[in-house]
């Protein structure tokens, strides 16, 4: 096989797609008029192709697309339900612990014990988010079961 | 509905058909395409920041769309064989060929069927879905001249499974 037919196999899929210029036409019709093996090969994927431009899949696509919008509506709708319960159950408890971190009748160890947890609570958090930013997206391991 | 809902929407009506034919492909399996499909869809939503609004949508979409569909099935650990039981878009022509072309429809829909992944994903987007080079190479992150090598060898694969099923050329010439 010359060099000229591996340069006709790009010039073929080009022709075939309509995306080929005059040129890569031109060139490769010359080179078709002295290449028989090349010219069958082409006779055989333009038939191929011919044959699958008329095919359509057969899937009822209407019912499959109210399903996938239903479940990515849904999806958002959940992840905002969680977002807003989760931004009002901190708000609450924030607010809450202020409160009581300020309230001079609660026993002075109780609101040390109180500021003690919520400092604790807000570190392991942090270092869980950055954790995960900084290893999730790497981690070789992830897709095993610990 | 909110303006995000309205967009969500949009992109879904008009890519929803393409990104679950792609899941198909790769999962085989038409409840796990659907929610794969959804999920896609959801991941794209929140990058919608990355995406060059100068470049076509569908070869971004299809490329998370691949991606998550490859995490979906390392995470179950399985690896699907070419001889395992699947489930993969049946192909059909036209009312109006019906009846002739039936035999050349399985013929190509078996061959297909018996290709790399590699192959069908290729002949899908090209011969199905329509996309141009350049979108398919953005699609599947490689240079536009491996599209058309490997499309040459996808077509070659094509052609001599359908041949090797017992299809010959006449079956097809019958409808034309």
């Amino acid at each position: 096989m010359s060099s000229t037919c591996d340069q006709a196999k790009e010039w073929m899929m080009r022709v075939i797609d309509h995306q080929a210029s005059a040129e890569h036409r031109q060139a490769l019709d010359t080179h078709l008029q002295s290449c028989q093996s090349c010219a069958a090969e082409f006779a055989d994927f333009r038939h191929t192709k011919d044959v699958t431009d008329r095919m359509r899949s057969s899937m009822e696509f209407d019912a499959i697309l109210d399903a996938i919008e239903s479940g990515v509506l849904a999806r958002v709708q959940r992840s905002l339900a969680w977002l807003l319960s989760g931004a009002g159950l901190m708000l609450i408890v924030c607010w809450s612990l202020v409160d009581v971190l300020l309230d001079e009748s609660v026993p002075m160890a109780i609101r040390i014990g109180i500021s003690m947890l919520g400092t604790g609570s807000l570190l392991f958090i942090i270092e869980t988010v950055r954790w995960r930013r900084r290893t999730a997206p790497h981690d070789p391991y992830r897709s095993v079961i610990r | 509905m909110t303006t995000d809902a309205l967009a969500m929407t949009q992109l879904v009506q008009v890519h929803g058909q393409r990104a679950y034919l792609a899941a198909l492909c790769i999962l085989r399996n038409e409840e796990e395409a659907r929610d794969a499909a959804q999920e896609s869809f959801i991941l794209a939503f929140r990058n919608l920041h990355r995406y060059d609004r100068e470049r076509p949508f569908y070869p971004w979409l299809h490329r998370i769309v691949r991606n998550h569909c490859i995490d979906r099935l390392r995470k179950r650990r399985e690896v699907l064989d070419d001889t395992a039981s699947i489930t993969l878009p049946d192909w059909r022509f036209g009312p109006e060929e019906e009846v002739a072309s039936t035999q050349t429809a399985v013929a190509v829909n078996k061959a297909m069927a018996t290709l790399s992944d590699e192959y069908r994903e290729i002949l899908v987007l090209r011969h199905f879905q329509d996309l141009s080079y350049p979108e398919i190479a953005e699609a599947l992150e490689i240079p536009e001249g491996t599209v058309m090598s490997r499309l040459y060898r996808a077509r070659k694969a094509l052609r001599s499974a359908m041949l090797k099923g017992g299809w010959t050329r006449n079956d097809s010439e019958t409808m034309e």
